[in-house]
This record gives C-alpha cells, structure tokens and sequence, in this order.
C-alpha cells in the first residue's frame, strides 16, 4: 500500500536538510543541487529547495556567491564552517536515529 | 541565447509576481536567483534527447506531447511551482497575528476578560434590578436596556486586548526557534 503522500512528504521533510547540507561540500548552483539530489533518489522540487537554501544561509549554515559560469549568473552556494560542523552533528543525529528506529521496528 | 519568447515573458511574469509579494530588501536577490534557476531548467528539460533524463523529466515531456516545447516545459514547470503568492510566501518566515508563542497568553487573558466581564454584567443587573420596583418585567427591560452598552463594551475590550497582543508579537525579539520550541518557553 502506498504511504498517503502527506505523510510521506512529512517524514522526509526532516532529512532534506541533512541531505542538502551533505551535497554542499563543494559549492552548487540550485538547479544542479535539485539534479544530483534526484539522480540519488531523493526528489525534492524547486519551491522547496530554493527557499530552504536562503534559510540555511540566513542561519549562517552556507555561503552563496553569484558568479557567471556558462550563459547566465548563478547563484552559488557552498558550506560555511558552521554548516560543516551542523553537517557531522546531523550525520551523527541521523546515525543514532536509524539504530534506534531499526531497533524499534525490528 | 537563443529563447523562446513565450517561455522567457511566461518565466518573466512569474519572476516578477513573486517579487512583488516579497519585501525590498528580498526582492532582487530571489528574483534574479529564481530567473536564473527556471531558465536552468526550462532549457535542460527542453533540450530531452541529449541529457540524462529523470524520471520526473520523462513524466514532464509524455505529458505535453513528443515534442515539447519551451513553452510547454515552462508552463509546466511554473504550474509545478504553485501560485506565486504561495512561493514568495515560502521565502518568509510565517505571519501570525498573534504566534504560537503568545496564544495560550492570550487566550488565558481573554478567558478572564470574558468571566470578569460576565460576573460585571451579572452584578450591574443586580444592582439595576433590586433599584426598581421589582416585577419581572422591569428585570428584562433592565437586561435589555445594558445589552448594547455590554456589547460595544465587549468588542472594545475584545478589540483592545486583540491589538495589544498583536502589537507585542511584533514587538517581542523574534526567536529563531522553530514554534514548537517557541511554544514551550512561551508558557509560563
């Protein structure tokens, strides 16, 4: 049976952060982020990911620059140092939540 | 570059209907940023024979047809993004008239706005009714001649706490907390 889409979209909602901070160690323009995040299974859409990008930064988790590469400016972002260490913090957060969740469901 | 007009004055109007629903200091950065990510991908999904496609892509050109273009991908892609209210919305952070932070205070203070106000009443009629002679009928006429005082007296109270509490939800240092935090250390 298929997951209600609410519920799925809920659940996954928590681990887009992780899963953007964790793509950002070298800088990406958005469309390029949506792309590589798809190609690895993770679906995300542009409404969400664009204004998520400006909150990390605003919480000083990325750094962006605008920067013309190929046709058009794009805006480039990249991790901060700070958004490196939330990056491993939220790695070790997610590590610890998959054993207690793989305990609790086995 | 070359483009098709239809796509960039469709991608233009869009751009330009979210900044109009952002703040100033917002409003050239995301839109500049939002050109320039829907031009990224309207010309990637377009051009479908020479890239790696997505699953999402593939489902996006079937739907319009063997051969989409620019300004089918575009419309798509804009319908897929929502109202441009609802994405320039998503820039900022939620608007409360009074947050999750305040309401349980509010609502205590409107509680006891509304028992004060009731016993208030209760007494004043009281009082009106022992005044007069004392049949049931000058009782009602007593209740029904404070009824519309009561009630201007209710909605400017109403009305005066509404304002003082949405005042202070502007006013009161945002915390960057998301709600459910904020919900906590509001409630004492």
């Amino acid at each position: 049976m298929d997951v209600p889409d609410n519920l799925a979209l809920e659940l996954r909602r928590g681990v887009i952060v992780l899963a953007v901070l964790s793509q950002l160690g070298e800088e990406q323009y958005g469309y390029a982020l949506i792309k590589r995040l798809t190609a690895q299974g993770l679906e995300i859409d542009q409404g969400t990911l664009y204004p998520l990008l400006r909150r990390l930064e605003a919480d000083g988790l990325l750094e962006s620059e605008w920067r013309v590469e190929g046709s058009r400016p794009r805006r480039y972002y990249t991790l901060s140092p700070a958004g490196a260490q939330i990056l491993r913090a939220l790695k070790d957060e997610w590590e610890a939540l998959g054993e207690v969740m793989e305990r609790i469901l086995s | 570059m070359t483009k098709n007009s239809k796509a960039t004055e469709m991608i233009d109007r869009y751009v330009e209907e979210v900044g109009q629903n952002l703040p100033r200091r917002l409003r050239g950065d995301v839109k500049a940023e939002m050109r320039s990510s829907l031009e990224d991908s309207a010309l990637e999904d377009s051009a479908l024979e020479d890239s790696a496609l997505e699953d999402s892509v593939e489902d996006r050109s079937r739907a319009a047809g063997p051969a989409p273009d620019e300004g089918q991908v575009v419309e798509m892609l804009l319908k897929e993004l929502g109202p441009p209210e609802k994405m320039a919305a998503s820039y900022l952070p939620p608007k409360y008239l009074i947050g999750p932070r305040l309401y349980p205070t509010f609502a205590l203070v409107l509680k006891i706005v509304l028992v004060v106000a009731g016993v208030g009443y209760l007494i004043a009629l009281g009082v009106a009714f022992s005044q007069t002679a004392g049949t049931p009928g000058d009782a009602v006429d007593a209740l029904l001649g404070m009824l519309p005082r009561f009630a201007s007296f209710m909605f400017e109270t109403l009305g005066i706490v509404g304002l003082v509490f949405a005042i202070l939800e502007r006013v009161l240092p945002a915390s960057k907390e998301p709600p459910r935090e904020k919900e906590e250390s509001g409630h004492g």
